[in-house]
C-alpha cells in the first residue's frame, strides 16, 4: 500500500473515531442543557400557576392541556417538586408523544392543590436532531478537508523522498556516474540522503576494491600460467624424452591448461556478477543460437549424435550478446558431452521459449550441479551450469529443468 | 621479419624472444611504454606483440603513438583474459588481433604470421612449404601444382601446422585452435583425429610425402622429411 494512502486511511479512521466520540459528548451535553432548560420552564410555569391560584383565579380557567390543577388531600408531593418523563396521547395527530412533567402539591390558604405541568419534548428532540445533522455535515466537510489537505501536503512533503527512491532505483553500482541527491528543506530527508550517500560510497569503494582484487588475482595467475605452459611446450620439443618424462610433462601441461580454464571460468562468473557485461536492447537470440549450432555442428556429427533443430521464432531479449554466446555454447556443449553414444540432441524455439533437449546416460542432474564446482564427471570443470544459472538469474530468464524419458530438458523462458 | 615484443614480465618476455628467434624472427624487446614508444619512433617493425598492462601505463598508449607515426606494423594485443574493454578499445585503436593470457604459443605464432601476411604481402598471400603452396586469400591449396580439396577445418589445421613447422604441437593446442575457448571437455581430442587422419591422407595422396608425424603421448609435428 502506498504511504500516502496508508497515512490518509489511518487519518480517516482516527478522525472518525474522534468524531463519533465528540458526537456522543455533544449530544449528551446538549440533552443535559435542554433538560435543565425544560425543568426551569416547568418550575417557572408552576410558580405562575401558584401565583394565579393565590390571586383567586378560578381553577377551571387555569386548567388546560399543559397544566392540570386540582384540589387534593394527599400531601405526598407537598412542596416537593418531582420531575418525570411521560407519554401523552395527542389528539391532533392521533399519537403518543413524549412529555416532561412537573408534579407538586402546594398549600394555598387552607387548601392543597396538586399541580401538574406538562411540556412537550418534540421541539427539543427535533432541535437535537437538527444540531446533530449540522454537526455531522460540518464533520464530514472537515474530514474531506483533512483528507485532501493531507494528500496535498504529504505529496509535497514526501517529494524529496520519492526523488531519492527514483535516483537509487536508477543507480548502477558499476557505473562511473556518482549518485546525485538534492538538498531538501526536511532535516530527516537530508539525513537519509547523507546516510545513503555515505553507504553507497562505502559499498562502491568495497566493490571496486573487490573487483580490482579479482582482476589482479586473475591477471597475476595468467602470466605464471603462460610461463609454465610455455616451458612445458619447450620441454616437449626435445627429441630425447623417455616415456615417463613425457607423461610427467604432459600432466603438468594438462593441469596448467585446466587451471587456466578454471581461472577463465571464475573470472567470467565474477564479471557476470559484477555486471561488467553491458546489457544491450533487443538482442536477437535466434541469430546467435543459429550461429552457435553451426559452430558445434561438426562436434555433434563427429560424436555420432543426431541433431534436430527447429529454430524459427525470433526471440529478442535485453542482454549482453557475448553472454548469450556463452549461455548457448554451454548448453550445446553440455548436450554433446553428457550424451550417450548415438544419442540425440534437440534444439527448438517457441514464442518466448528456447529448449535444449538431449538423451542422457546417467539419469537426472543433481540440483547441486547448478552451484559452483559440483560436477558429475572428472573431466569437466563444474562451472558450466553455475554460469548458466547466473546469466539467467541476472537477465530475467527463467530456467526450467526436467528429466523425462532419459532426456535432459532445459528450457529458457523469456 | 622484425618483431617488437612489448612485455614487462621478464620471464614471459624471455620465452617470447626465445620462441620467435627460433622461428627466424629478428626480435627486439621493450618493457615499458616509454621504451616501446622510443623504439617505434626509431625503427620499423613488421609486427608488434603488445602487452596491455605495463608498469608505466597502458599498452594502448603505445598503440596511439604508433598510429601517429604511420607505422605499418601489424599489432597483436596480449592482455589479461578478463579485460574485454581492452579488447574492444584495442581493436578500435587499430590493433589487428587480440589474444588473452595465458595463450598458446603456437596459436600466437600462427596469428602473428597471419597478420604479417595480411599487412605486408598484399595481393600475393602465398604460404609455401616444400611442395605445398597455399593462397591464403582464395584459400586454395596446391600440392605439386595439383589443387587439392580441403574442408575448412583441414585448411585451418594445415596453416596452423605450417606456421609452426618443426615443432611438436600438442593435441590441446590443436583443439584450442580449431574450436577456440568453447572446448573445456578434454575428450574433444577424438574430434581432431578424424581431421588429422583426413588431412594426412589427402597430402600423401597428392604428394607421396608424409609431413605429419605423430609424437607419441604428446601430439603432432609437421616437418620436411
Amino acid at each position: 500500500m502506498k504511504l500516502l494512502i496508508k497515512t490518509t486511511l489511518y487519518y480517516v479512521i482516527a478522525s472518525l473515531l474522534f468524531f463519533i466520540a465528540a458526537g456522543f459528548i455533544i449530544v449528551y451535553d446538549f440533552n443535559n442543557i435542554l433538560d435543565q432548560e425544560i425543568n426551569n420552564l416547568l418550575i417557572n410555569s408552576e410558580e405562575i400557576v401558584t401565583t394565579q391560584i393565590v390571586n383567586d383565579i378560578p381553577l377551571e380557567s387555569l386548567n388546560n392541556y399543559e397544566q392540570v390543577i386540582e384540589k387534593t388531600n394527599s400531601k405526598a408531593f407537598l412542596d416537593k417538586p418531582c420531575f418525570k418523563d411521560t407519554t401523552r396521547y395527542d389528539i391532533i395527530d392521533d399519537n403518543f408523544h413524549k412529555y416532561r412533567m412537573l408534579r407538586v402539591t402546594r398549600r394555598i390558604g387552607n387548601n392543597y392543590y396538586d399541580i401538574s405541568i406538562f411540556r412537550s419534548l418534540i421541539q427539543p428532540n427535533t432541535l437535537v436532531k437538527q444540531v446533530l445533522l449540522s454537526l455531522f455535515s460540518v464533520f464530514l466537510g472537515l474530514l474531506a478537508f483533512l483528507i485532501v489537505s493531507n494528500l496535498l501536503i504529504s505529496r509535497k512533503v514526501w517529494l524529496p523522498f520519492k526523488e531519492t527512491l527514483r535516483t537509487l532505483n536508477n543507480y548502477e553500482l558499476g557505473s562511473t556516474s556518482p549518485i546525485l541527491l538534492n538538498k531538501t528543506s526536511t532535516q530527516e530527508f537530508n539525513q537519509l540522503n547523507d546516510i545513503i550517500l555515505a553507504m553507497t560510497a562505502k559499498i562502491k569503494y568495497d566493490y571496486i576494491n573487490l573487483k580490482e582484487f579479482t582482476e589482479n588475482v586473475a591477471h597475476e595467475i595468467q602470466t605464471p600460467l603462460a610461463i609454465i605452459r610455455r616451458r612445458c611446450e619447450k620441454l616437449l620439443q626435445q627429441n630425447d624424452l623417455n616415456n615417463d618424462q613425457t607423461k610427467s610433462i604432459m600432466a603438468i601441461y594438462n593441469n596448467c591448461l585446466r587451471l587456466s580454464k578454471v581461472n577463465k571460468g571464475l573470472t567470467l562468473l565474477t564479471k557476470i556478477e559484477s555486471g561488467a557485461y553491458q546489457v544491450e536492447k533487443n538482442v536477437n537470440l535466434t541469430q546467435i543460437l543459429i550461429s552457435q549450432i553451426a559452430h558445434f555442428q561438426e562436434m555433434i556429427s563427429l560424436k555420432n549424435l543426431t541433431l534436430n533443430q527447429e529454430v524459427k521464432h525470433e526471440i529478442l531479449h535485453d542482454i549482453n550478446p557475448e553472454l548469450v554466446v556463452v549461455l548457448f555454447s554451454n548448453f550445446i556443449k553440455n548436450a554433446i558431452n553428457h550424451n550417450n553414444a548415438g544419442g540425440h540432441i534437440e534444439i527448438s524455439t517457441k514464442a518466448g521459449e528456447i529448449g535444449f533437449y538431449n538423451t542422457a546416460k546417467n539419469g537426472p542432474i543433481n540440483p547441486e550441479l547448478f552451484q559452483r564446482f559440483k560436477k558429475s564427471e572428472s573431466n569437466s570443470l563444474g562451472l558450466g551450469l553455475s554460469i548458466i544459472t547466473k546469466i539467467c538469474r541476472l537477465h530475467n530468464i527463467k530456467l526450467s529443468y526436467e528429466y523425462v524419458n532419459d532426456t535432459h530438458k532445459f528450457r529458457l523462458l523469456f | 621479419m622484425k618483431l617488437l615484443i612489448i612485455e614487462d614480465e621478464s620471464e614471459l618476455l624471455e620465452d617470447l624472444m626465445d620462441f620467435f628467434k627460433k622461428d627466424h624472427f629478428l626480435c627486439e624487446s621493450a618493457t615499458t611504454v616509454a621504451e616501446a614508444q622510443e623504439k617505434i619512433y626509431m625503427y620499423n617493425y613488421d609486427a608488434i606483440i603488445l602487452d596491455i598492462g605495463l608498469p608505466d601505463g597502458s599498452g594502448l598508449e603505445v598503440l596511439k603513438s604508433l598510429r601517429t607515426v604511420d607505422n605499418n606494423a601489424g599489432v597483436l594485443i596480449l592482455s589479461a583474459y578478463d579485460a574485454i574493454e581492452d579488447k574492444v578499445s584495442g581493436l578500435n585503436l587499430g590493433a589487428d588481433d587480440y589474444l588473452a593470457k595465458p595463450f598458446d604459443y603456437n596459436e600466437l605464432n600462427a596469428r602473428i604470421k597471419s597478420i604479417i601476411r595480411r599487412k605486408h604481402f598484399k595481393g600475393s598471400n602465398m604460404v609455401v612449404f616444400d611442395t605445398i603452396s597455399i593462397n591464403t586469400d582464395s584459400q586454395e591449396v596446391h600440392i605439386n601444382q595439383k589443387l587439392i580439396d580441403l574442408t575448412q577445418k583441414e585448411y585451418q589445421l594445415l596453416i596452423f601446422f605450417i606456421s609452426n613447422e618443426n615443432r611438436v604441437i600438442t593435441k590441446e593446442s590443436i583443439v584450442e585452435h580449431l574450436w577456440g575457448d568453447n572446448t573445456d571437455s578434454f575428450d574433444s581430442f577424438d574430434f581432431i583425429y578424424t581431421h588429422i587422419k583426413n588431412l594426412r591422407k589427402k597430402i600423401i595422396k597428392s604428394g607421396d610425402k608424409d609431413y605429419l608425424k605423430t609424437v607419441y603421448g604428446i601430439g603432432y609435428k609437421f616437418q620436411k622429411e
